[in-house]
């Protein structure tokens, strides 16, 4: 009796996906990290032509509109604004940055030994519940308020804001996976902690981690805007997109591109960041919804 | 078997789209449904069996899912009914209970408001009227203190209660066929049998047609009085539950029937298992489906997709060869 | 149920103790000698030392703290030397503004978010879904004050229609403290709306999956109960969640748009206490503030309780 693979229909094949593959086929990944390494290579490679000075004053050409000269006008100081606003975005993306990393070194501890030790638990999830309670910028402006307007003060209150909800999320994803049997089985070998921790806990909790990173450097940059604007954060001269956002809302009315320019980029790097948060998740996280592709109109005859 | 035909599929196809493929998920399925019978539709996992009870209703998303054939129901052909008239015969004249009765009661309403919703969109009836027609059917269920159940939630009532709360929705509005999928599947053995009993003496009452889809030969010997047969999407074998179960024609059948384990079976002997996989949907054989882990294909089945033909009167098959091999013992060697 | 009440209520006490801890360290944490500042440049060692002595000043902190705590308790949040009033007066003055506010900007956004959220559900995949799932992370992408900015622009300088700065309170006519408040709640409430637009829509999107709404089509009930009544109710968890966290970017986003459009609120009251470095007042107002924000949450918490059954019933035990 014959039993030999029998040839298949053409109907179709399922591909198997190379992981680069599926990163380049996720338009929302591609575009948002698009975006942002667009920016960051503005951002770092403009000022390198060399004559670009933040601080330049230029007086007779106060408030001018963007012209040939001033691509993006000159704000109540006379300084060239595309100038100021490559620089802004600089300290934008190094905030961001910094505090997106910090806080998820910082995080890892707190989480991982919260997770693991009931009684650290106990103590420390207490106070992480406390500081989540405050609006975040309620004690951002608390911080720098005391500690003065600076950049490094802007960034430990950042840091001191983001902290508690990356915490609960490495947290809760560390308990989940302590939970799981072979990290029993680990233990009864006689691992040690921080084997445990480090080897093993933490390569299964990284897609929370690297998505909600993503979504704090945004929120970094956007708490930092804010601040600026309001005269809390980081001090005049230096250039912030929130500062020439303060600067520009006095003279709003005279100067609409002090508060358009700004606020564009302002946009675009949030807007990169949250898209390539959300392209993240749909990448890592195995619950994500994925679309189907629909028929075409005219099949679809139940209507009523 | 005579009688009068309460449903009649004829050439079913059902096809989806999903995020890579286009995939054709049940091909030519015909079968009939008479009035005051219980048919079961048995086969493993992925052959197709959910599909076919779901297309009846057409609850499966329009936007992705193609339906080609007749489904002809009491002189009207349910694939080309509007949307509108469908909800009509939804919950009312056809219903169906599912498998997993935790996650199939919405864990929002109480017990007695999900009977109610549905006896109310389809019957003028008052609320009150409504309330105490839920109570009556809850207790011909099976549910002690009905009157207390009623506002109740489904959290706060056990696996097989919640099953025959899924049942009490499903005959609140007396419909003439319930499509059962899976009703036991997820409930402990001893509940199982209750269920199936509750099932058997309301449709005996009701005088409804019941179609059980199950994976479980046991179930099927149990209530059933015809079977269908189906693998990968295909109807292979129609028959009585006797001739199903004592005279086999399918291959796949015979081995099905074969590696159910049984008290007469030597416990030394390994169980038997039918070679090969089920292949996916993606990738579907030309020729007989089953012929890649058939001990008796021939060169024929391999390029050929066999009809379903008749044997005689009531037992239906698709296989080229069934004769010869039906003039064999009946079984496959053992391996 | 009222036992869920009351644990959630106990729950929160340990929290409000640290909200306390934190805003107390800060006050003590802020460098410079407050009894010197309040006397000024001219005044001797011993008037210092003796006012400080006078005021608590040089009691062992633990000290300090409880005293500061009975204060607190008895709505006793410090003496603002800017206002010559207590804190806690100039704190409820300008509380009414934010509120109104707040209550505004936050009605439009559920409204409009949970609408499309829905919609957007509904039609997933095609163009409409899209376009809303594009706005919606424009939406949580403009921080409140620019999207104020930009309201001013537009409507300042090209359209007229709704007045850029300014407040109304509710005295002076329903109509007219809506009409100045309009702007403001649209530069604030566009991030809520993004916020909650995207939960609702991908909450619905899997509630839709769940087997139970499978039933509900299978009983022949309509698409408006099926999507309204049936998914609506079990995915609104999540959303009210994310309603919750988003009263942060609420108060957040009301104190900066709050000095966009000129409104007396407490956001105008921090930020000028922090150009007039009025310590106390920004303490205490941002104490109040989080108190408020916390209790909130419980709110949010409780309303839980009455949505779905599971919760109530399971933890009130």
């Amino acid at each position: 009796m014959l039993k030999q693979e029998s040839p298949t229909t053409e109907i179709s094949k399922v591909k198997r996906e190379l992981p680069i593959k599926r990163i380049l086929g996720n338009p929302l990944l591609t575009t948002g990290i698009g975006f942002v390494l667009l920016l960051c290579f503005v951002a770092i490679v403009f000022p390198l032509t060399g004559n670009m000075d933040p601080y330049a004053i230029d007086p007779v050409n106060r408030l001018q509109p963007p012209t040939v000269d001033y691509w993006f006008g000159t704000d109540d100081f006379g300084r060239d604004l595309f100038t100021r606003v490559i620089f802004g975005l600089r300290y934008s993306l190094l905030i961001g940055f910094v505090v997106a990393i910090s806080v998820t070194l910082i995080s890892l501890v707190i989480g991982l030994f919260s997770a693991y030790f009931t009684w650290l638990d106990n103590i420390l999830m207490r106070i992480i519940d406390g500081l989540y309670a405050f609006p975040s910028i309620l004690l951002a402006i608390a911080i720098v308020a005391i500690r003065g307007p600076s950049i490094e003060n802007v960034i430990i209150a950042l840091v001191i804001v983001y902290i508690p909800s990356m915490t609960r999320i490495i947290r809760s994803a560390a308990l989940v996976v302590k939970e799981q049997t072979y990290i029993e089985a680990l233990r009864l070998q006689g691992a040690n902690t921080w084997r445990i921790l480090f080897i093993h806990t933490v390569p299964n909790i990284l897609s929370p981690i690297i998505i909600q990173s993503t979504f704090i450097f945004a929120a970094a940059i956007l708490t930092e805007a804010s601040l600026s604007f309001l005269g809390a954060g980081i001090p005049a001269p230096d250039p912030s997109l929130g500062n020439i956002l303060y600067d520009g809302k006095n003279v709003i009315y005279k100067a609409w591109w002090m508060t358009v320019f700004p606020g564009i980029f302002v946009i675009l790097l949030v807007v990169g960041l949250n898209i390539a948060g959300d392209g993240l998740r749909d990448l890592l996280d195995p619950k994500a919804i994925r679309v189907k592709r629909r028929k075409k109109k005219h099949e679809n005859r139940m209507k009523g | 078997m005579e009688g009068q035909k309460l449903l009649q599929l004829h050439n079913l196809n059902v096809s989806f789209w999903t995020e890579r493929d286009y995939l054709h998920a049940i091909h030519d399925v015909s079968f009939d449904v008479y009035k005051g019978e219980i048919l079961g539709i048995v086969g493993e996992s992925g052959c197709g069996k959910s599909v076919t009870a779901d297309a009846i209703l057409q609850l499966h998303d329009q936007q992705t899912t193609d339906y080609e054939g007749e489904i002809n129901f009491e002189g009207l052909d349910l694939l080309k009914q509007s949307e509108r008239d469908l909800r009509k015969i939804r919950g009312n004249q056809i219903s169906m209970i599912f498998q997993d009765p935790m996650s199939s009661l919405n864990p929002v309403f109480t017990v007695g408001h999900q009977i109610i919703e549905s006896l109310r969109a389809h019957k003028k009836i008052s609320k009150k009227e409504a309330r105490t027609r839920a109570i009556e059917i809850l207790r011909m269920v099976g549910i002690p203190s009905p009157e207390i159940r009623i506002d109740e939630y489904p959290h706060q009532l056990s696996g097989g209660m919640r099953q025959r709360v899924m049942i009490a929705i499903a005959i609140c509005c007396e419909p003439k066929l319930i499509i059962a999928d899976e009703p036991t599947t997820a409930l402990d053995v001893t509940i199982q049998s209750q269920i199936l009993q509750v099932l058997k003496e309301l449709q005996t009452k009701n005088d409804m047609s019941v179609i059980m889809i199950t994976h479980d030969l046991g179930v099927v010997a149990e209530t059933c009085q015809r079977v269908v047969v189906m693998y990968l999407g295909q109807v292979i074998e129609v028959g009585t539950v006797q001739q199903i179960f004592d005279t086999p024609l399918h291959p796949y059948t015979k081995g099905l029937l074969q590696s159910m384990p049984n008290l007469e079976s030597n416990p030394n002997e390994p169980l038997y298992e039918i070679e090969g996989t089920v292949p996916p949907l993606n990738s579907i054989p030309i020729g007989c489906r089953f012929a890649n882990r058939c001990p008796f294909a021939t060169e024929e089945c391999l390029t050929k997709n066999p009809s379903l033909e008749n044997s005689n009167d009531s037992h239906q098959i698709r296989c080229w060869n069934y004769n010869e091999i039906g003039k064999k013992e009946g079984l496959y060697a053992r391996v | 149920m009222l036992n869920y009440i009351i644990k959630r209520i106990l729950a929160l006490i340990p929290v409000l103790i640290v909200v306390a801890v934190v805003v107390f360290l800060l006050m003590y944490l802020t460098p410079g000698d407050p009894v010197s500042v309040l006397l000024g440049d001219e005044a001797t060692e011993e008037t210092i030392a003796q006012v400080r002595h006078e005021l608590g000043y040089d009691l062992p902190i633990y000290e300090q703290f409880f005293n500061w705590f009975k204060g607190l308790l008895v709505g006793d949040l410090g003496f603002s030397i800017f206002y010559d009033l207590p804190v806690s007066t100039v704190f409820f003055e300008h509380l009414g503004p934010t509120v109104a506010l707040a209550i505004y900007s936050q009605l439009i956004a559920i409204v409009i978010a949970l609408t499309f959220g829905v919609f957007a559900a509904k039609k997933r995949g095609t163009w409409i879904d899209n376009t809303l799932s594009t706005v919606s992370v424009l939406g949580i992408s403009i921080p409140s004050f620019l999207m104020g900015l930009f309201l001013v622009l537009l409507f300042a300088v090209q359209l007229k229609w709704l007045p850029v700065a300014g407040y109304k309170p509710i005295e002076d006519g329903l109509i007219t403290h809506l009409r100045y408040l309009t702007l403001p709640a649209i530069a604030l409430g566009t991030m809520q709306a993004g916020l909650i637009m995207r939960m609702t829509r991908s909450s619905v999107l899997d509630v839709m999956k769940a087997p139970y709404i499978k039933t509900a089509k299978s009983k022949g009930l309509s698409e408006n109960s099926i999507t309204y009544k049936h998914a609506l109710k079990n995915a609104f968890l999540p959303i009210l969640t994310v309603i919750g966290e988003s009263f942060g970017a609420l108060i957040t986003g009301a104190a900066v748009v709050e000095t966009v459009f000129n409104i007396p609120g407490l956001g105008q009251l921090i930020v000028n206490s922090i150009e007039r470095r009025d310590f106390i007042t920004i303490q205490g107002s941002i104490l109040m503030m989080t108190v408020m924000y916390v209790f909130l949450n419980l709110i949010v918490d409780l309303l839980y309780g009455v949505i779905d059954p599971r919760v109530r019933i399971s933890q009130g035990k």
